[in-house]
């Protein structure tokens, strides 16, 4: 029983890092680029998500929909003002680009909102939810049921609209799709943008789940197990990645923590990382083995 | 007058591509452009579909001049291309790859498209249906419409890329080197689907292949090109009489095709 706790726990835990992950997944595809700052559009996301909330007092069906928006606007902005600058420069430049953005955009929160903790205004019903005997608090079982509704989302999406297709033609060979008169830029924007709001919702069900600080933004290192697991390139394998890595973090963090003192569930999911890229350096199910740095 | 090249020149670095290159296509016209291996044929066509800025000269698609555009705003004008190595998207099925050959033609493309909203669904069956009757059957890809096109033999990689050109509904199509590894049969059946395309949607064709028997046989009028220069011009019999072409060209394509 204690086992299936821990199960449930890791899969909610890991569909918020799936939907982080995602963020990665989709920039990666589009450009080639390993965003590092994933884990600060996360942060952001739910700083805004506090601010318009508790400062502007916003009611929630008003206030996700604005938090979403500003989130997805940060998203395009860096992708306008910072990467398109030098995105036919070298890969590393570019990745050390997302560093500096990571670092800019840690530092402009902290201007803006300080270094101090926040409780966020809890969304869900604080109750439990009854889920195959176990007692979840909500939070969890919402957090799963966002996840599934944003990757069912990314589907429908990329199979049946013209502009999914657009973006899949620009991740296989952008060469290609320019010539066929896809705006390249418009569709690397795009991918920012969905990269930007998929951060804020993972970022404001994190911060329903634990409290909210500028530390935050460490999940974004959580990020890079799962995307080395599932692959950089795959959207289904960033899921099964997110999922794995949550449910192994929970159940180690609650059988080894007892013995083996310290932060275990901190450490797991390197260990598996390191693992990983000696066996399988592409992921798990990414086609492409990811330039080496 | 469709398109007209006027003085273009094109340097990367010290190279010069291309110095003063000039002509002009005639509508309805198949139009070939030869010469040597490095001679700046690829390099013509990159120029006009804007991937390369010209340092020189000017390129006009029916009185407009496409220096200034980006390559995404060619297509939209009625000039689609294929590529020398067929580019591809290789992990996307043959119908997922013509489709976005269309891509352009979608009016109801972003919003509508996105929520598939009645009429953006029926607007986007009627051109699957058209695609699939009107350029996969003719290319002899309808059977393998959902396999990924980076399974398939070249020879069919290379009608992909022929069919996605083809689903822009291009008034000028760009052909770098269509038949370029093929076999006779194969090499046979792909001019006969490019002389039915020319004929049923009166096309002007610009071709650029090294393959002679092909190119002789079917253009109307053929330019020769040698380190970047124009260096003759004229119909297949002319060129094929051109003591100069003979010398730096055709005379060494025989000498490649006895041995
Ligand atoms: N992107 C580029 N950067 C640098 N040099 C280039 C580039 N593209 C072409 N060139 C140079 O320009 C010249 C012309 O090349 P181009 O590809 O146009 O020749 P081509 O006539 O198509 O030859 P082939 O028959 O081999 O395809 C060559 O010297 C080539 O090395
Ligand atoms: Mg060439």
């Amino acid at each position: 029983m204690l086992l299936l706790q821990f199960i449930l726990i890791g899969i909610s835990i890991g569909s918020v890092y799936a939907l982080i992950a995602l963020g990665t997944v989709l920039i990666y595809k589009a450009t080639r680029v390993i965003n590092f700052a994933q884990g600060e559009l996360v942060m952001i996301g739910a700083f805004i998500g506090y601010t318009s909330l508790v400062s502007w007092g916003l009611p929630i069906f008003i206030a996700l929909p604005v938090t979403l928006l500003l989130s997805g606007v940060i998203g395009y902005l860096a992708e306008r003002f910072v990467l398109r600058r030098i995105a036919h420069g070298p890969l590393i430049s570019v990745i050390m680009v997302t560093l500096g953005l990571s670092i800019f955009l840690k530092g402009g929160v902290t201007g803006v909102w300080g270094t101090s903790m926040y409780s966020f205004p809890k969304i869900f019903p604080e109750s439990t939810i009854n889920l195959l005997g176990i007692k979840l608090p909500q939070v969890y079982f919402w957090s799963m049921v966002v996840a599934v509704i944003i990757f069912v989302l990314f589907v429908f999406f990329f199979k049946y609209t013209d502009l999914g297709l657009a973006m899949r033609g620009v991740a296989d060979n952008q060469k290609a799709a320019a010539s066929l008169g896809v705006n390249v830029f418009s569709v690397v924007g795009l991918s920012w943008v969905f990269s930007g709001i998929v951060a804020a919702l993972g970022g404001i069900l994190l911060a329903n789940i634990s409290l909210l600080n500028i530390n935050m933004s460490d999940v974004g290192l959580k990020a890079f197990p799962v995307v080395i697991l599932g692959g950089f390139d795959s959207l289904l394998g960033a899921v099964i990645g997110g999922l794995v890595i949550g449910v192994i973090e929970s159940v180690a963090g609650g059988y080894l923590a007892t013995i083996v003192s310290g932060a275990i569930d901190q450490v797991v999911a390197f260990a598996i990382l390191l693992i990983i890229l000696l066996i399988k350096p592409q992921g798990l199910f990414g086609t492409k083995e990811v330039e080496r740095l | 007058m469709i398109l007209k090249l006027d003085k273009l020149s094109l340097s990367f670095g010290g190279i010069q591509a291309l110095n003063g290159v000039s002509f002009e296509i005639k509508e309805g016209e198949l139009f070939s452009l030869i010469g040597p291996n490095g001679a700046g044929k690829t390099s013509v066509i990159n120029a006009i579909c804007s991937f390369y800025k010209p340092t020189k000269g000017e390129i006009y698609f029916k009185d407009k001049l496409l220096n200034p555009l980006k390559p995404y705003n060619i297509t939209a004008l009625g000039v689609s291309r294929t590529f020398q190595n067929t580019e591809l998207f290789a992990g996307m099925s043959v119908l997922d790859n013509i489709k976005l050959g269309s891509h352009n033609r979608l009016k109801a493309s972003t919003l509508s498209g996105m929520f598939h909203l009645p009429w953006a669904k029926k607007e986007e069956r009627e051109e699957e249906k058209y695609l699939r009757e009107e350029i996969l059957k003719r290319l002899g890809l309808d059977e393998v419409r959902n396999r990924f096109v980076g399974t398939l033999p070249y020879g069919l990689q290379k009608r992909v890329d022929l069919g996605r050109a083809l689903a822009s509904r291009p008034e000028l199509l760009i052909l770098d080197e269509p038949v370029a590894g093929m076999n006779n049969d194969e090499s046979r059946d792909m001019v006969e689907c490019l002389l039915h395309f020319k004929k049923a949607w009166n096309l002007t064709i610009l071709l650029v292949e090294h393959d002679m028997e092909v190119v002789m046989s079917i253009s109307d009028r053929i330019v020769v090109m040698n380190f970047g220069q124009k260096i003759a011009e004229g119909t297949p019999q002319e060129i094929q009489n051109n003591e100069q072409v003979i010398t730096i060209y055709l005379g060494k394509q025989y000498e490649k095709d006895v041995s």
